[in-house]
């Protein structure tokens, strides 16, 4: 049975001078209890598909050459959403649709509780319920959404809540109204793999439950995987495949959805690997980050947070190193204080057999050319104003790498072309570049300097997976040619298994299991390692 | 993702066409070229000395003969300006370099320039009235700034177009008898100097002091916030008129009491912006590939920070503009001097309210503050990214 029906749309943007097409000629849709995923790379118009139904595009920005979108309740009359006046579009939102986004951290509002934002929304669309009534269901949604001891929660604050609860509270507040379709828009990408887990089997359940549409927003395969029932495909706008999730995951018939699948990490083809050298390059001797915790009027230090807790670590040439763990759990500060950004509390950090735990700044700054890092966000790894040259040149000149100008500018040049970059990118500014190419200058960067060790944190995860194989290759090609060792950070299973020789998983500032990777992944032996793996949406769990 | 290739332009340039584009931006920019116009070319626009002289068949050039030190300097700065603006090369260092070439051009002018120390405004009058003058070339105001009118009697204010014998003053006179007109356009210099020199005292302390606290944090951040927060305290009006009683009255000292007292607020905006850039992951690489401090602080952070302050800088030229207008209003500003705000404060000393010396010099503090004002708002949307990056990320 039809919910929501899209013909033909088309939604063009203005940046104030010119229109662009984000979507064009979408067709799709949702019937009642069924999941429809919409997945692609970002930029391909799937959240302006989202957008567009919900009337929530920026006013006078926007504009519909063509389309359609009808909005059917169950006797089959059907309400016309695209182009509908306010008065239309505020009682279905919210009451007939409800929405969730991807950011939990900021979708609630910081000043008011839990209860009284989602009562906002039962005193607009159900201004009949009494107090008492309306407390009662807030209660109950709350429960449904198994937020734990839902009364008193009711009352507090959302800086109160992780991530994960967070974005419970915003699934209560959708469904408060018993809304007929649900829009949710990449609802668990911020949230950590095991969080995620539970928030798809949550939405799934009461999706079940309800009978409601689900229109699943997202740009992970896994995750589609793990929830839809029929997946459409977009790529710049355009709807170009779309069936049920086996067909289109198991035998996708369209190119583009084919190399998309194909550039999943774990289906990337794997070359034969060398042996890493015995001595190992950079070595953690129990190393320890303690933060104090400090209270009171005299700022008297009551606690620590152990951000690090004990930590030894080996990385030897030639090989990869995945640290793996879930937000919060040190691995961000093992990686910083490794390379002596942060300082260690206690324990030992070698580096090609050298102590450097104790050296002052000065006596580290010949040293850090042998040991180099690439951060995650490509928006802010190169700095905004100087022009690449610039950004590849001053490191060489300052540790006197090439005897003249000339010299470091040829060697700037080959490193572009080692990274895939056209030469032509030296007098660029970053801003000119995507965000793929903006990582593969800042592996250029790291590389100028001839390092024997790159720290790798979560270099991939801002990336969209096309652009994510891309890197993995180069970054194995390079330290398959030149032996460099390589620590990289990442919570993302998939890359772990294309890139890493070894894994390390990391939970509360300990490493709980380490080994081969091939031989941790099969055989996880501790049960925080098991639940990590279970919780990681993959392709061929298809629900069926 | 958008692969498409946008142009290179650096920072700088992408500000000033943002800049460039605003209405309320190129009001402001006119009015503040009209005001250096005047600054530069005052000893041709408003002068007793001809530009030009035949007398008894000997040809003089009596305005040029009459050009103070201070009058070359602003000409030199103005043809170094143009100049460092045709030049390639980075923003910063063109600033600097056309700094230092009108300090050294300045030095030259007060060591090699030697007007007569006797000036006689009148004479040209007299050599007219006697016949003697074959030809002569004046200046479209023919009246210094400091030209009395000795040889017409004590004619003290007269209203604009008011003076029976067959002078013409635009804007009237003042209370000397002088030509309100020229005056201000000498005015002038005072009003663009204090903002910029005092300004720029407030903008290098506050840089300084804002971006060891930012980046060091700590116990130096909190020594410096300590400082920030004794020099709010201070009320800078009271102090210059503290210090104008005990040492005189000089143009230089107010322009460095205002900038001494005024960089709080630049030292505020700088803190905050390095301690967030000092988290930015180009900054930890810059740490982490070994660069010096200097280059770190410089290079890597500063520019970064920069957007903030000169909205804020340019929000202090008109406050710091005003704080001179405000001196000189109370009596207490240049003796001999031109200013806005003497010459404001003779519109209501005498018994009378000469609605010409209000109208005109505040007419022109209201235009100065209110272009400086629409020069910051405009500066403020044009480094505002979220204005900005419109173009690139609409089609998310």
């Amino acid at each position: 049975m039809k919910l929501l029906e899209i013909r033909d749309l088309a939604t063009e943007l203005s940046d104030g001078r010119q229109w662009m097409r984000a979507v064009d000629g979408v067709s799709l849709e949702v019937r009642r209890g069924e999941t429809f995923c919409l997945v692609g790379e970002s930029g391909s118009g799937k959240s302006v598909t989202a957008l567009s139904v919900m009337g929530l595009l920026p006013h006078a920005r926007h504009r519909h050459p063509s389309g359609e979108v009808m909005l059917h309740d169950e006797a089959g009359t059907g309400v016309s959403l695209l182009g509908a006046g306010d008065a239309v579009l505020s009682g279905v939102r919210g009451g007939r649709i409800g929405m969730i986004f991807q950011e939990p951290m900021t979708s609630l509002n910081p000043v008011l509780t839990i209860g009284e934002q989602i009562e906002e929304v039962l005193l607009l669309h159900r201004p009949e319920l009494d107090a008492p009534t309306r407390h009662e269901r807030i209660r109950a949604a709350l429960e449904e959404v198994r937020i734990a001891d839902a009364a008193t929660r009711m009352r507090e604050y959302p800086h109160r809540l992780s991530g994960g609860q967070r974005q419970r509270v915003m699934i209560a507040m959708a469904l408060i109204c018993e809304p007929a379709l649900l829009i949710a828009d990449e609802p668990t990408t911020a949230l950590d793999v095991t969080v995620q887990a539970e928030i798809l089997r949550l939405m799934r359940e009461l999706q079940q439950r309800r009978g409601m549409g689900l229109l699943f927003i997202t740009h992970d395969f896994g995750v589609v995987s793990r929830i839809a029932d029929t997946v459409g495909v977009m790529k710049k706008g355009q709807l170009v495949e779309c069936g049920t999730v086996a067909d289109v995951l198991r035998r996708p018939t369209h190119a583009y959805t084919q190399s998309l699948i194909a550039s999943l990490p774990e289906r990337l083809p794997r070359g034969k690997r060398g042996e890493a050298r015995a001595q190992a390059l950079v070595a953690l001797r129990d190393l320890a980050v303690h933060f104090p915790v400090r209270r009171g009027l005299l700022r008297r230090v009551v606690s620590h947070v152990r951000a690090v807790d004990g930590v030894s670590l080996e990385v030897h040439p030639g090989e990869v190193v995945a640290l793996v763990g879930e937000s919060g759990c040190g691995k961000s500060t093992l990686g910083r204080t490794l390379l002596r950004l942060l300082e260690p509390s206690a324990g030992k950090i070698l580096l090609e057999g050298r102590d450097i735990t104790d050296l002052s700044h000065t006596a580290m700054r010949p040293l850090r050319r042998r040991m180099q890092v690439v951060f995650q966000d490509p928006g802010s790894s190169l700095n905004p104003r100087l022009p690449i040259a610039t950004t590849l040149l001053e490191p060489m000149r300052v540790h006197g790498v090439g005897n003249d100008e000339d010299e470091r500018f040829a060697r700037a040049a080959e490193l572009l072309e080692r990274v895939e970059m056209p030469a032509d990118s030296l007098w660029r500014y970053p801003h000119e570049f995507s965000g793929g190419q903006r990582q593969r200058l800042a592996i250029a960067r790291a590389l100028v300097l001839e390092p024997t060790f790159i720290l790798c944190d979560e270099i991939t995860s801002a990336l969209d997976v096309s652009v994510q194989a891309g890197i993995l290759k180069l970054l194995r090609r390079l330290v398959d040619e030149e032996g460099l060792g390589m620590l990289f950070i990442t919570h993302n299973m998939g890359v772990v298994e294309y890139l890493s020789d070894r894994i390390a998983v990391m939970h509360a500032g300990r490493i709980v299991e380490s080994g081969r990777t091939a031989d941790v992944l099969a055989d996880p032996q501790e049960a925080y390692t098991r639940t990590l793996l279970a919780a990681v949406p993959r392709l061929d769990e298809c629900v069926t | 993702m958008t692969e498409q290739v946008q142009r290179a332009r650096p920072w700088s340039a992408e500000v000033i066409g943002a800049l460039l584009v605003r209405t309320s931006a190129r009001i402001g920019l006119a009015w503040i070229a009209v005001l250096v116009a005047a600054a530069v070319f005052a000893p041709w626009i408003a002068n007793s000395h001809p530009l030009y002289l035949v007398v008894d068949e000997k040809v003089s050039f009596p305005a040029m003969r009459h050009l103070t030190a201070a009058d070359y300097t602003w000409f030199a700065a103005f043809i170094l300006a143009i100049f460092a603006w045709r030049l390639r090369g980075p923003v910063f260092l063109r600033f600097v370099g056309w700094f230092l070439s009108v300090a050294i051009a300045g030095l030259i002018a007060w060591v090699c320039v030697a007007p007569p120390t006797l000036v006689i405004h009148e004479q040209y009058r007299e050599l007219e009235a006697s016949g003697r003058i074959d030809f002569v070339l004046r200046a479209p105001i023919p009246y210094s700034a400091k030209d009395y009118l000795r040889d017409y009697g004590d004619t003290g204010i007269e209203a604009p177009l008011a003076a029976s014998d067959g002078r013409v003053h635009w804007f009237g006179t003042e209370d000397n008898g002088a030509d309100v007109a020229s005056r201000m356009i000498h005015a002038a210099r005072i009003a663009l100097g204090i903002g910029f020199i005092a300004t720029g005292i407030a903008l290098i302390i506050g840089t300084l002091i804002g971006g060891l606290m930012g980046y060091f944090s700590g116990v130096v951040d909190m020594i410096g916030m300590r400082l920030v927060e004794i020099f709010e305290a201070i009320p800078t009006l009271f102090l210059l008129l503290t210090f104008v009683a005990f040492f005189g009255r000089s143009i230089y000292m107010m322009m460095i009491i205002i900038g001494i007292t005024s960089w709080s607020g630049y030292a505020r905006y700088v803190r905050a912006e390095f301690l967030r850039l000092r988290d930015q992951d180009f900054v930890q690489g810059a740490i982490a590939s070994g660069l010096p401090l200097s280059s770190i602080l410089f290079r890597h952070m500063l520019p970064n920070g920069v957007a903030p302050l000169l909205v804020a800088a340019s929000f202090g030229v008109a406050s710091a503009i005003l704080a001179e207008t405000t001196l000189s209003f109370l009596g207490l500003g240049l003796v001999d001097d031109p200013s806005w705000g003497q010459l404001l404060n003779q519109a209501v000393q005498s018994s009378t309210f000469n609605w010409w010396l209000a109208v005109f010099p505040g007419g022109a503090i209201f235009l100065t503050v209110f272009a400086y004002n629409l020069i910051g708002e405009a500066l403020r949307d044009a480094v505002d990214p979220h204005t900005q990056r419109a173009a690139g990320g609409a089609a998310r």
